[in-house]
This record gives C-alpha cells, sequence and structure tokens, in this order.
C-alpha cells in the first residue's frame, strides 16, 4: 500500500508541473538588479519614496511566478527588456527596420510621415506639442491637470505618493511588479469636484514622453461629481523593438464622478501586451470601460472595476479581433462590494485566420452588495476554422438579494444573412464586411466619430483578402 | 487506513487562480479491506447480460476525460469492489428500467464502484443507477461509470446520489455516444458533504446526440463541486446541458460546464443553461460556463441566471391559501421539475421532489 | 413581341440531399403579373430562392435565363444587379446596420453609381411615407426587433427605393392586417409598370385585388402543373387545390 501511495501522489503531481518548462529561463528575473532599478529612479531625480516603491516592487518581481494560465508567454526575452530599461541604452531603431506591413498600414489609414515616425519610435519625433499646449492652457483655467507622470511625482506628489499602486499593488502579478519597479511615461490627471469635461483628453499627445508605450503609467482622479472622457492610444500600428508592453492604470472615481476610458489599441504583431487596469468607484460613480483589442502577438487585458460605494456603476464594452498568429485573452472584472451596484459586460470577438481570441471575465458579488446588478453579453464570431474562440467566465455570487445574468454566443456568419444582403446586389465580400461592421457596432458608436471611422477602416483592411 | 490528500484538475482550461475554481483537493483514504462491498440489487429483463467483471482495457481511451486524473484513476481501478458490465444486445429495446442498486452502512463504509454500460447497435435502455446508505454510519464512495452508446443506439442513464450529509462522494461519469447515437445523462447530486461529481460526454460519430440534466441541492453546510463537459467531434452533433440548482443555508456551489467543438464539427449545435434558485443569504454561487470552439460552422450558447424567488409568485401562490413555506416548496418543486420529468421511473421522481421538498424549512430557509 | 425577362427550364434543385424542385418551369415577360399558389411544401419558396441563387440549395438539372443571359451559375449580387429582387418571406436580422445605411449601399451596388446622400434621404422619407413608415425606422437596424408587418413594408420599400426589373414576392401578405395589405398592395401598384414583372407567392388573394393578374400558376411536388388566367382564383379559393389539381 504504501508504495501505491507514493506512485499515485507523484503523478499527480506531474500534471500541475508542466508550465513550469517554458519559463524556467527568467524565474529569478536574473539581470534586473537594485543598481539598475536606482539608476532609473535618479535619472528622474525622484523622491525617495519613489524609489523605495521600485525597489519593493523589484523583490515582488523576482519572488513571483509566471501567470498559470492564459495564453503561452514563451516568447518573452527578460535578458532583452533588461537591457531596454536600463537607462542611456543604445537601442535606438531605424525607419528602415521598420516591417514594411506597418508602413504599409500607416500609407492606407493616411497618417503624416512625421507622425509615423513617431508611431514607429524611430527618427525625429511628432511634434504633438502646439496642439497639446493649446488644450492645456484652456484645462488649467478649469484647474484640471494633465501632465506626464515625472512631472506628476515631483509637482503633485502628495497625491500621486497616496494613491501610485495602490489600487494595483505590484502583488497582483508578475508583470505589474515589473512595471512598478521601471515604469516610465504616462499621464497624470485630475479633475476637480464639478468640473465637466467637453472635449475628451487624449494620451496620444503625450506619445513623445521617453519610454512611453513600454512601461507608461497612467493615474487619473476624478473629483466629486466631476466628468471626463479619455482616450488611451490610436488605431494606428505602433511599433517598438522591444516586444513586452507591461503598462498600469489607476483610475479613481470619486462620489457621482463619471469616468469614460476608451483604448483602441494596435500594438504591432510582435508585442507581448500585458497591461494592467483597474478603477476604483464610489458612491454613484461611473466607470465607462470602451476597449478595442487589435494589435499585438499576445494581449492578457482584463479592465477591473472595483464598485465600492452604494450605487456605484461599471461599463464594460469591448471587441478584440485576432487574426493570423495573434492569441488575444480579454475581457473584464468587476467586484460588487456595496448595495445597489451595477455592472454590464458586453463583449464581441472576431477571430480569422488561425488567430485566438478569448473572452474571460470574473464578477463577484460580495454579501454586502444587496440589490446588486450584473449582466454580460458576450458574442464570438468565428471567420474560418482553422481559428479558435473561446469563452472562459466566472461569476461568484455571494448575496442572494443579487440579479445576475450571464449569455454567450458563438458562431460564425450566418449564411442565410449572406444570401439577403447579396440579393439585394452587395458582393459576397461587401455582404460579409458589412455583416462584420455591423457587429462591432456597439462598439464603434460609443467612439467619437474620428476613432470610430479609423476602427472601421482598420477593420476593412483586416478582412481584406480573408475573405469570398 | 492509509490516506492521502491529491489534487483534482476541474477545468480544461485554467483561469484566475482566485476564486478558486481550478482545482480541488480531494483525500483519497485506501480502504484496508476492498472485499468489504456493500449490497447490490440488480432489477433487469433477462435479455440484458449483466457481468461482474469485464476487460478492463477493452474500452478505448479513458471516456472520464479531463476530470479524472492519473492518480483517481489509479485508485478507483486498484480499489474497485464493485464492477458491473451491463450490455444491451444489438438491436434490443427495453422497455423496463435497469435499475441498479448500490448501498452503504456498517458492513461496508467504503464503496469504489466501476460501472460500464454498453448498447450495442440500435439497442436502447434506460438505466438506474441508485446510491443508499443508512443513516448514522460515516460512508465514502468513488465510483465510475462509463457508458457506451454505439451506433443509433439510445442510452438514458440516470443516477440518484442521497448519501447521508457527512458522507464522502466522488463520482465520475465518461460517455461517448457514436454516429446517429443518443445518451441522455441525468444527475442528482441531492446529499453528502462535499460532492465531487463530474461528467464527460463524447459525441464522436456524425449526428450524435448528448445530453446532461443535473439537478442539485445545497443545504446545510453542503459543498457542491461539478465539472461537466461535452466534446463535439463528429459532424451535426447536438449537444446540452442543463442545470437547476437550488441553494441555502451556508450551502456552496462550484458549478463548471464546458461545450468543447473541436474542429471537424461543423455543423454542430450545442446550449449551455444554469437556472440556480437562490433561498439563503449566507450561500456562496459559483458559475464557470466555458464555451471552446475550433470550428466555425458551429453555434454554441450559453445562459445562467440566478436570484430569489419571484415575488410577484410567491405573492400569488400565497393569496390562494398558501404559507409562505409550502409556497417555497412549490417553487423549488417547480425549480426541478423539467429534468425530473424527463426520469421514466415513478419512484425516482419522487425520492428526488421529497428531498428536494423537505431540505426547505430545515434549516435557514425557514419562513 | 414582350420581351422575355425570367425564363425557367425543367428546374430541379435540392437541399440536403434531398430534392425539392422536378422540372419547374416558368416564362415572365415584361409587363406581367404572376401568382404562384399551391399547397404547402409544393416548393414555392424554394422556387424563388434558387433562381435567386440561394447557395444552401443546389441546382441538379435545368437552367435559369433573365433576359436571355443563362444566370444558373451565377451568385446572388449578380442577379441582383441585373435587376431581380426578391421579397423574403422571413427576412434577415441584421444587427449594427442601419437600414438608410444598408439602402443606401444596396441601392449603390444595384445601380453601379454613387448614390449622394441628401437626395437619397429625401426619397427614401418619400417611399417610407407611401408605405405609412414612420421616418424613425430608417435609422433602425435592419430588421433588428421588427414586427412580421414591419419587416414585411421594409421588403417593399427595398423594392420602391431599388426599382427591379423583376420582383418576386414571397408570401409578402402573410402574417399582416388588412390596412397593412392595402398598403402593400398600393405599393405594388405604383411599382407596377409596361418594362418590369412581378412573381406574387400568396395564400391569401386579398392582396392581389387591386392588381391586374395575367397569369395563374399552381405548383404542386416541385412543378408548375397547372397555368391559367385569374379566374382560377376563385375557384381555389372556393373548393381548394384539390378542385383545380384534379
Amino acid at each position: 500500500m504504501k508504495n501505491q501511495k507514493t506512485r499515485v501522489a507523484d503523478i499527480d503531481r506531474a500534471r500541475f508541473d508542466f508550465r513550469d518548462s517554458d519559463k524556467s529561463g527568467y524565474k529569478t528575473g536574473k539581470g534586473l538588479t537594485a543598481d539598475i532599478v536606482a539608476e532609473i529612479s535618479a535619472m528622474k531625480n525622484e523622491p525617495a519614496w519613489m524609489l523605495e516603491r521600485r525597489l519593493r516592487s523589484l523583490e515582488v518581481y523576482n519572488r513571483t511566478p509566471m501567470p498559470a494560465w492564459g495564453p503561452p508567454l514563451g516568447e518573452l526575452d527578460m535578458d532583452e527588456i533588461v537591457t531596454y530599461v536600463r537607462p542611456n541604452t543604445e537601442m535606438k531603431s531605424d525607419w528602415n527596420d521598420v516591417p514594411g506591413y506597418i508602413k504599409n498600414t500607416f500609407e492606407r489609414l493616411g497618417i503624416p510621415q512625421a507622425e509615423r515616425e513617431s508611431l514607429a519610435g524611430v527618427g525625429a519625433q511628432y511634434d504633438s506639442e502646439v496642439v497639446y499646449h493649446n488644450i492645456r492652457r484652456e484645462l488649467s483655467s478649469q484647474g484640471v491637470v494633465y501632465t506626464d507622470m515625472e512631472t506628476a511625482v515631483r509637482e503633485h506628489e502628495d497625491t500621486v505618493k497616496e494613491l501610485f499602486m495602490k489600487l494595483v499593488p505590484p502583488e497582483d502579478h508578475k508583470f505589474v511588479a515589473l512595471h512598478g519597479a521601471v515604469w516610465s511615461g504616462g499621464s497624470f490627471v485630475y479633475v476637480p469636484e464639478g468640473v465637466r469635461l467637453d472635449i475628451p483628453l487624449q494620451s496620444y499627445f503625450r506619445l513623445n514622453a521617453p519610454g512611453a508605450g513600454q512601461f507608461e503609467h497612467t493615474l487619473i482622479v476624478v473629483e466629486k461629481g466631476a466628468n471626463v472622457h479619455f482616450i488611451e492610444g490610436c488605431s494606428a500600428p505602433k511599433y517598438n523593438v522591444l516586444n513586452l508592453h507591461a503598462g498600469c492604470v489607476e483610475l479613481y472615481v470619486r462620489e457621482g464622478a463619471t469616468l469614460r476610458y476608451s483604448t483602441i489599441e494596435n500594438w504591432s504583431k510582435n508585442m507581448m501586451n500585458l497591461n494592467t487596469k483597474r478603477a476604483l468607484v464610489e458612491k454613484n460613480g461611473t466607470i465607462e470601460w470602451i476597449s478595442g483589442t487589435f494589435g499585438s502577438h499576445t494581449t492578457m487585458l482584463y479592465p477591473s472595476s472595483i464598485l465600492k460605494g452604494e450605487g456605484a456603476r461599471s461599463t464594460f464594452t469591448g471587441i478584440t479581433f485576432a487574426g493570423a498568429g495573434q492569441n488575444l485573452d480579454t475581457g473584464a472584472k468587476v467586484v460588487h462590494l456595496a448595495p445597489n451596484t451595477s455592472s454590464t459586460i458586453s463583449s464581441r470577438s472576431i477571430s480569422k485566420d488561425g488567430g485566438i481570441a478569448v473572452y474571460r471575465s470574473a464578477v463577484s458579488i460580495l454579501p454586502e452588495a444587496t440589490g446588486a446588478k450584473s449582466s454580460a453579453v458576450c458574442e464570438s464570431l468565428m471567420m474560418d476554422s482553422k481559428s479558435r474562440s473561446d469563452t472562459i467566465p466566472v461569476m461568484d455570487i455571494r448575496s442572494d438579494e443579487a440579479d445576475i445574468g450571464h449569455e454567450a454566443r458563438i458562431g460564425r456568419i450566418s449564411d442565410a444573412a449572406v444570401f439577403y444582403l447579396m440579393t439585394r446586389g452587395l458582393s459576397e465580400e461587401e455582404a460579409k464586411a458589412m455583416i462584420v461592421r455591423g457587429f462591432v457596432e456597439p462598439i464603434a458608436k460609443e467612439l467619437p466619430l474620428e476613432y470610430a471611422v479609423e476602427m472601421n477602416r482598420l477593420i476593412s483592411l483586416e478582412l481584406e483578402g480573408t475573405i469570398g | 487506513m492509509s490516506q492521502f490528500e491529491t489534487m483534482l484538475g476541474r477545468m480544461p482550461v485554467r483561469t484566475w487562480s482566485r476564486p478558486r475554481v481550478n482545482d480541488a483537493g480531494l483525500v483519497l483514504r485506501e480502504p484496508d479491506d476492498v472485499s468489504l462491498a456493500g449490497g447490490a440489487d440488480i432489477r433487469a429483463s433477462g435479455q440484458i447480460i449483466i457481468k461482474q467483471s469485464y476487460d478492463r482495457t477493452a474500452f478505448g481511451e479513458d471516456l472520464t476525460g479531463p476530470f479524472v486524473p492519473e492518480g483517481l484513476r489509479v485508485f478507483i481501478e486498484e480499489n474497485t469492489n464493485r464492477r458491473h458490465l451491463i450490455r444491451i444486445p444489438k438491436g434490443y429495446a427495453e422497455r423496463e428500467p435497469i435499475v441498479l442498486t448500490l448501498h452503504l452502512g456498517m458492513e461496508s463504509p467504503v464503496l469504489v464502484d466501476d460501472v460500464v454500460i454498453e448498447a450495442e447497435e440500435d439497442a436502447s435502455a434506460v438505466v438506474i443507477l441508485k446510491y443508499t446508505s443508512d443513516d448514522g454510519t460515516r460512508v465514502q464512495h468513488f465510483g465510475r461509470t462509463r457508458v457506451i452508446v454505439r451506433r443509433n443506439a439510445r442510452v438514458q442513464l440516470v443516477k440518484l446520489q442521497m448519501l447521508p450529509n457527512d458522507a464522502a462522494h466522488t463520482d465520475a461519469v465518461g460517455g461517448v455516444a457514436q454516429a446517429g447515437a443518443r445518451l441522455d445523462v441525468i444527475l442528482a447530486e441531492l446529499g453528502a458533504a462535499r460532492p465531487l461529481s463530474s461528467c464527460n460526454l463524447i459525441l464522436e460519430g456524425d449526428g450524435a446526440n448528448a445530453e446532461l440534466d443535473v439537478v442539485y441541492l445545497g443545504d446545510g453546510e453542503r459543498s457542491l463541486d461539478m465539472s461537466y463537459r461535452a466534446e463535439h467531434r463528429g459532424r451535426k452533433t447536438v449537444s446540452g446541458i442543463y442545470a437547476k440548482g437550488i441553494l441555502m443555508d451556508r450551502s456552496k456551489k462550484i458549478f463548471r460546464d464546458t461545450l468543447d467543438f473541436k474542429s471537424g464539427a461543423s455543423g454542430s449545435k450545442g446550449r449551455e443553461e444554469e437556472n440556480v434558485l437562490m433561498l439563503g443569504r449566507d450561500v456562496r454561487n459559483i458559475s464557470v460556463p466555458l464555451l471552446l470552439c475550433g470550428e466555425d460552422n458551429v453555434e454554441g450558447e450559453h445562459a445562467a441566471s440566478s436570484g430569489r424567488p419571484d415575488e410577484k409568485v410567491l405573492f400569488y401562490l400565497m393569496s390562494r391559501g398558501l404559507g409562505e413555506l409550502e409556497a417555497k416548496k412549490l417553487l423549488a418543486q417547480a425549480a426541478v421539475s423539467s429534468i425530473v420529468e424527463k426520469i421514466p421511473e415513478a419512484s425516482v421522481r419522487n425520492e428526488i421532489l421529497g428531498a428536494v421538498r423537505r431540505s426547505i424549512g430545515k434549516g435557514g430557509a425557514k419562513a | 413581341m414582350p420581351k422575355n425577362l425570367l425564363s425557367v427550364r425543367n428546374l430541379c434543385a435540392s437541399v440536403d440531399g434531398r430534392r425539392i424542385l422536378n422540372g419547374a418551369e416558368l416564362e415572365i415577360n415584361a409587363g406581367e403579373v404572376h401568382v404562384l399558389m399551391g399547397p404547402n411544401g409544393a416548393g414555392k419558396s424554394t422556387l424563388a430562392n434558387v433562381v435567386m441563387g440561394d447557395p444552401r440549395y443546389s441546382v441538379d438539372e435545368g437552367r435559369v435565363f433573365f433576359e436571355g443571359a443563362d444566370i444558373t451559375e451565377e451568385k446572388p449580387d449578380a442577379r441582383a444587379r441585373r435587376g431581380m429582387f426578391l421579397s423574403f418571406q422571413a427576412p434577415e436580422e441584421i444587427p449594427g446596420i442601419t437600414v438608410e445605411n444598408f439602402l443606401r449601399a444596396a441601392k449603390s451596388a444595384y445601380t453601379g453609381e454613387d448614390v449622394k446622400l441628401l437626395p437619397f434621404r429625401k426619397e427614401l422619407r418619400a417611399r417610407m411615407e407611401e408605405l405609412g413608415m414612420d421616418a424613425s425606422y430608417a435609422s433602425r437596424y435592419l430588421n433588428v426587433g421588427f414586427s412580421g408587418g414591419e419587416k414585411k413594408k421594409n421588403e417593399i420599400l427595398q423594392m420602391a427605393v431599388l426599382n427591379p426589373k423583376l420582383a418576386i414576392l414571397d408570401e409578402t401578405d402573410s402574417g399582416l392586417d388588412i390596412d397593412a395589405v392595402k398598403t402593400i398592395s398600393e405599393s405594388i401598384h405604383r411599382h407596377k409598370n409596361e418594362e418590369n414583372a412581378i412573381v406574387i407567392i400568396t395564400h391569401i388573394t386579398r392582396i392581389l385585388q387591386k392588381l391586374p393578374v395575367d397569369y395563374v400558376h399552381i405548383m404542386a411536388d416541385g412543378r408548375i402543373v397547372k397555368t391559367s388566367d385569374a379566374s382560377v382564383i376563385e375557384k381555389i379559393n372556393r373548393d381548394g387545390f384539390a378542385s383545380v389539381l384534379g
């Protein structure tokens, strides 16, 4: 009996070891040292507390294993990342090295040459300061702060010290710990009580901050009754030599405030996009996430809403388009902590040419969240049988006084719908493109017009040559 | 009695580490003497072939799928004290349900059963497995049931688990439906302390049909852990996973259901649906409904809902003179009735409905 | 000699290996109104769909000609651009695409010309008004959440806007109240001229009251078994199909 027991237990353990084989190389995060982190901090003239936080994150990073779930991350070369984050590194790239398909897309989207080079992270940087300057003047007259994260650490030290990586602690996962140690660039936004901004703030104008688009940190505080729309990224493909993006977004939505956070991301197809976004919503506040994921090689992105105050609301509207070679693992998380909180999740994905789209979510209703409401609708469109589409939601309900609904559907474009449109004179390609555009319409209609137009153009580009 | 703890993977695809849904810990206690099998009572007509043993390698791949790891499989195979093969011969349609009652008690506190049901081509039958126990004995049950439904055959398997509240219960069902075959499985998980229930259905042949219906009852401190999956391999296959649950007192449940469309399962359809009736403030209700899809020409759907009894319906029933407790009993009964009605044996239907009614009003669900 | 629009010759078609059409024959000239009747399952809708090129059916034998050109192998969009139109019995719902955007894209595909937004919008409003449709329908998603009657009106709206040479109306009148049938019937009447033709598939004949019906075809078992003038309609209404099939 003794022998048998050992054998059984051994076999069993082996089942859970298989993931280690592809990550053994960077268990210790070799190469990233306290010295390098201190050097980064010194370069930025940071106060001592920020250096301490960086060093604590580094410790967490070194002891945290890779995630035991989600898409494979074997292509990450952590040594290269360390080389890149070291200050004064010689890692300048050349316009000639930018892949042809990206240059081509720039052209198709009609982006000016100067801007293209900035998006590709090479050569002369796109000078957005003029545009940005005017906006800044208008904002400051209302007491709104909109600046880069480094400046915020110096000029708004108390606020940053109180809130920075408090909502997303480094212990959350390995990549946010790495972020905490080496972060650089990003935006800081402070909207005072009662201020309602009509024009959206766009991080686009901040792209030329050094290190932006890699480990950038975004911290937004929307005070009581205030209202703002923040737009991150843009639909043009962004190219970086380094293939890891581990940004962090922390959003504080105070009582009765509303924050809409929109992202259309189109990283180049070599990028591992492991991004963390979280919002804390107080009484009667609202967070609205609009999230479009088109680019990258691999994405893990699940914007989270913590509904802390009574009546807090969260809506998530997401679209993911996975093409050849892409593994896009996206979704949302919501934690209902207070009575009468409500959340909706509406997610759509398209997979084609062997692309993998995964919808992953977690909705938790805690016992004190009486009268909470949550509904999720998740639809996945399969363009061919080479592709994959998986739906992996978790619902954890601990209140009997909650109203919970969840629906998911997977399928392809209906032949009958294509026939119907073709009988009205549209070609098969046009008919399918029209159905796909209709499928993403719930997202497009939430975006400012120029972004919606860009997104539709992007979809047409992605669909070209694959249908018919 | 030597014992050790093992970890069962409960998800076909892993996800977040919190809440903990990926694995379940399981204490395996090896029986000191496996010869102490409990009583078994079989009711079947003469045409049905029933054997106490069979060739363990005769049934190809392990039908129980991802839910029975190597450790548990070895444990079951080496400790089985009840082994049954039920074979329905080619072309034979059995009219009366075949009923196998497995009894645990003082004399036989550990049951490790391994049952194989095989319906040959064009055969059909209903098989009912009942697990019962004397009160006052701490019993343990580990079971595996495999069902092979050959071409154009039809099997309905009903498993009724009504063990005492302190019983250990780990059960795995695996089934395969060949071309044109139909396999229906009904599981009633109504007892035990921490039932670990799983079912894996493979729709192998073109035009195969498989449906799993689950009734579960969480009362007292019960913690249910359930993992179910339908895998579409053949073309034009149709599956359904439907669950009706009732949770009350301090009970907890994790319900995982997966539709897995493999590449090549063109023209297939699947639907998952879970409805939970919450009758207590202190319950915990976790659902993990997966849709995995590697084929474009399929339709997969999931829907889940959870909530308290509808106030309007309660009011309506009470306006007709029913007390609140009786009204709740009626609603609980109604919640599971769509599944219970599919069971052809009246005594089993009544046992399930009786257990549901008895559970309400016992503890925290009191009016 | 009137101009031939549609010529269906010995058309045999099946779905999932099941034969539905068994040698259907039909000749339609410009300026004519045809009615297609027959018991359920006779193959009326199948004939309409196969003529329009529905890829779910396979054509086993026979040919379909439009204005003399063999279109048997043509895709549905090519047929549409020739001037053919089918009003569906159960029109598809397409979420995310508004009626106006869809019709403008279709009009542009139909005519092969750019369709200017403002004149098109004006025309669409006028056509909608004729059909008693509220202007708000233009910005609703195509058929999504439409009642049965609204869907049928939307089909006729599409016919009015696209102005096809041959319109096949598959049970466009079923499930409609008296007023709606009247509105649709009037719209068909307005559309009708000496250059185009209409085929009406129907069970009830109220829709025909104001239309000059030239031919009535009775279909059974996948082919047209009898063709007569409008007088046969009354007989069918009174005595059923058996009386004319026998």
